[in-house]
Order: structure tokens, then sequence, then C-alpha cells
């Protein structure tokens, strides 16, 4: 059964960009696409996202069957991992081909999540990493006194609390005690967390 | 009230209230004897391994170099530590701090002339009766024995050359550094130094020197 083109209404960003998007998305096969306001219920929506831009989380509550996927310039791990926490179904940096958006919308029409392949990784390398931190990794770690570094350093290569001491000729409540201010600082919960947290800020 | 706590639950627990709220290290000396713990005496190796288990201080300062201690070369240090405390540390969560700077040892230095040698040999002869006969940890850790095995020490020394006993005071003055070093870096820590009892009567009266970093006890007070 024929259902029809899928409905893409584009939106965000700047006027000139999203006329041309809508252009070309409209010319793909089995696309078809409008600016936002021309289509009365979109199948997806595509948006153009500025950082920090405040419409997207708006866009769930307009469209609630609507399918988002989102375009952004500055798209790191980081902030496609909270898109897709707040609802998009689909992230491409603004350097991937027409192929891949088109794509991209196909598979969230489906009801697919997309993202291209080495931003997914970098994703699900995230996996582990608390959601709620808010400040980044850098801001983190540059609180540590030089023993929590010390410390983190040899977390990150693996040894245990009793080794940390003995390497240091701390005692092993010490270097407990040094871990939970690791913890509180770096805002894990655990050391399986810190010690990813030290090893993607470049720690081994 | 320390020494009446018999349970080491009940010793854990009086370390978790007190040991982090006070910055002052509490430091306790075990004097031992080198190859005498091998002899069928009630401080014996394996008395010397339960007692430092049951201790269980923060921090076990022992007399082996801390090249040799981190190349794993137990045999360059004191036999205390090779036989009997490695296995404790390793098998629990003491760490061990080496404190010592060199392998000499009391026993090696000699005495310069035929008579001073004679003096020397029937002094360790003396020395030797009298950990046989202390022959408890506590006894040899006692005043009594304390006085007696400083006195016959003192006369050791004193057949001595000048160099040598400087060279004895250079090096218990670096080994007791080092235990302040460790004490520095980490404060209000359950502290227990085990070395040779000849050396006690020297380093003791360097550690009082400072009461800011640390408080001496008995061993089994720690």
């Amino acid at each position: 059964m024929d259902q029809g083109p899928i409905q893409i209404a584009v939106g965000g960003g700047y006027g000139l960009t999203r006329a041309a998007l809508a252009e070309i998305l409209d010319s793909q096969p089995g696309l078809s696409a409008s600016l936002m306001g021309f289509v009365g219920r979109p199948d997806v929506i595509v948006w153009d996202a500025e950082p920090d831009d405040p419409s997207f989380t708006d866009l769930q509550t307009r469209f609630p069957q609507a399918a988002i996927v989102l375009l952004s310039s500055q798209l790191t791990p980081q902030r496609a991992r909270a898109y897709l926490q707040a609802g998009a179904r689909a992230c491409l940096p603004k350097n991937e081909s027409i192929g891949s958006l088109c794509q991209a919308v196909r598979q969230a029409m489906r009801g697919e999540s997309y993202l291209p392949a080495e931003l997914a990784v970098a994703v699900l390398s995230l996996i582990e990493e608390p959601p709620t931190t808010s400040y980044s990794l850098t801001e983190r770690l540059s609180s540590l006194s030089p023993r929590e570094s010390q410390i983190l350093l040899l977390v990150c290569r693996g040894l245990s609390t009793k080794d940390i001491a003995a390497r240091l000729y701390l005692s092993v409540r010490t270097v407990d005690g040094h871990l939970l201010n690791l913890y509180r600082k770096s805002g894990v919960h655990n050391r399986t967390e810190l010690a990813l947290l030290g090893l993607r800020s470049g720690l081994t | 009230m320390r020494a009446s706590l018999r349970c080491p639950l009940d010793r854990a627990r009086v370390s978790l209230i007190t040991m982090d709220t006070q910055t002052h290290s509490r430091v306790g000396i075990l004097g031992t004897l080198s190859d005498l713990h091998q002899q069928p005496i009630t401080y014996d190796l394996a008395c010397l391994k339960a007692l430092v288990a049951d201790l269980a201080p923060d921090i076990l300062c022992a007399e082996i170099t801390r090249e040799a201690w981190e190349r794993g070369d137990l045999s360059d240090g004191a036999m205390e530590v090779g036989q009997a405390l490695a296995s404790v540390v390793a098998a629990t969560d003491i760490v061990l701090v080496p404190i010592a700077t060199s392998k000499m040892q009391f026993g090696d230095i000699t005495a310069g002339s035929g008579l001073r040698q004679g003096l020397v040999r029937a002094s360790h002869s003396l020395l030797r009766f009298g950990q046989l006969k202390a022959d408890t940890p506590r006894a040899v850790n006692g005043m009594l024995f304390g006085t007696f095995c400083h006195a016959v020490c003192s006369l050791v020394e004193m057949s001595w050359s000048r160099n040598d006993r400087a060279a004895w005071m250079v090096q218990n003055r670096a080994m007791a550094e080092n235990i302040l070093d460790a004490v520095r870096r980490d404060p209000g820590r359950r502290v227990l130094v085990a070395m040779r009892c000849q050396r006690t009567h020297v380093i003791e009266p360097l550690l009082r020197r400072h009461p800011e970093l640390l408080e001496l006890v008995e061993y089994w007070e720690v």
C-alpha cells in the first residue's frame, strides 16, 4: 500500500538555510518538504539547531507525533547525547551529505534512531558517564589537588586502592579519603566512572 | 582505654572514631630480635606476624631500603621483613613504608683492637642471653629489658671507633627522619615502627622531639 511521501517540516536556523534544505529534501524521492508552518501534521521535523537553541524543546510539545531530526554545526558527542535524551530521533553535523540526511529522515520515520557512525561510537562511549554533569570535563578535573590527580592517574591504570597506597606510601584509609574527594569533585559515583572520566581526559 | 580493647572490631571502631578527627599520628615502636625470632622462643616469627596483623596499623615502618622494597628484593632488608612482615603486609591493608637507608646493622660494626673485640663479643653474648630470657614481645619492649639492652649496647658502642659511632648515629637519624616523613605525609594515622631493638634507644628520643606531629605510645596502644 502506498502511504505517500514523508511529510517533512524544516525549521530552525537561518531563513536561507531553511529554504535551501526544504528545496533539497523536497527533490528527493519519497520525501515532501516544506517550511515549518506550511505543513499541518509533519511526519518528520528537520531542525537546524544552533547551540543553546531553546525552541527545540518546544517541538515535542507542539508536534508530539513527529520524529525530530536535528542538524547542528557544533555537534559534540555530549550534545548529541543530550539531544537524543531530550527526544530527538536523529542527529547530524552539518558537514554530512544530503544522502545521510535523507537516510536519517527515512530511519526516523520508521521509528529508528540515526547517528553518523563516528558520532555513534563516541556517544556510546559516554553511556557510563552520568548525564547530570552540567560542567565540562576540564572544569571538573582542574579543581583536583596534585595528590588527587596522582591517584586518578593510578586509578586509570587499574591499580587497586591497596596498590595505590603502597605505591604512594600512604595508608589505605588516606587513599580512600582521596577517592571520596575525587568522586565528589568529579561528579561521579564510583571507581569505574572515575576511571572512564580520567581516560576520556587523556590520562593513561 | 585502648589497651583494654582486645577485640579487633572494637579497636577498629575506636580507630574510626578517633583517626578521622585527629591530625597527630599515634606511633608505636616494636623492637625486634633479628635472627633470634627463628629460635624456639615465644617471640618467634609467627608471633611477630600475628602481632603485627592483630595490631593492624595503617602504616608499618620497617627496616628495608626503599630501593630494595620497590625492587621486591626482600633479601636486602632486615630478616624480619623478608620472613614475616612482607607476608603480613601482602595479606592485609597495612602499607609498608621502608625506612632503612643502608643495610648496616648493629652487629655489623666491629671493634678495632683485640681487647675491644673481646668486649664486644662478650656484650653480644650478654645481649643475646638477655633477649632469650625476655622472650615475649612485651618483655623485649618493656622497661626492664630496655634498660638492660641500652646499657649493653652503650658498652658495645664505646668500643667502636669514632667514625663507626658517627655512621651508626647518621643512619639512625636518617631512619627517624624517614619515619617523620611518613607521618608528615599521612597525618592522623596509626603507625607501627618495627625495628631491631638496638636502634630503639636512639630513634625513640629523636621521635619524641616532634610532639607537634606524633604521639609516641606503646606498640600495643597503636
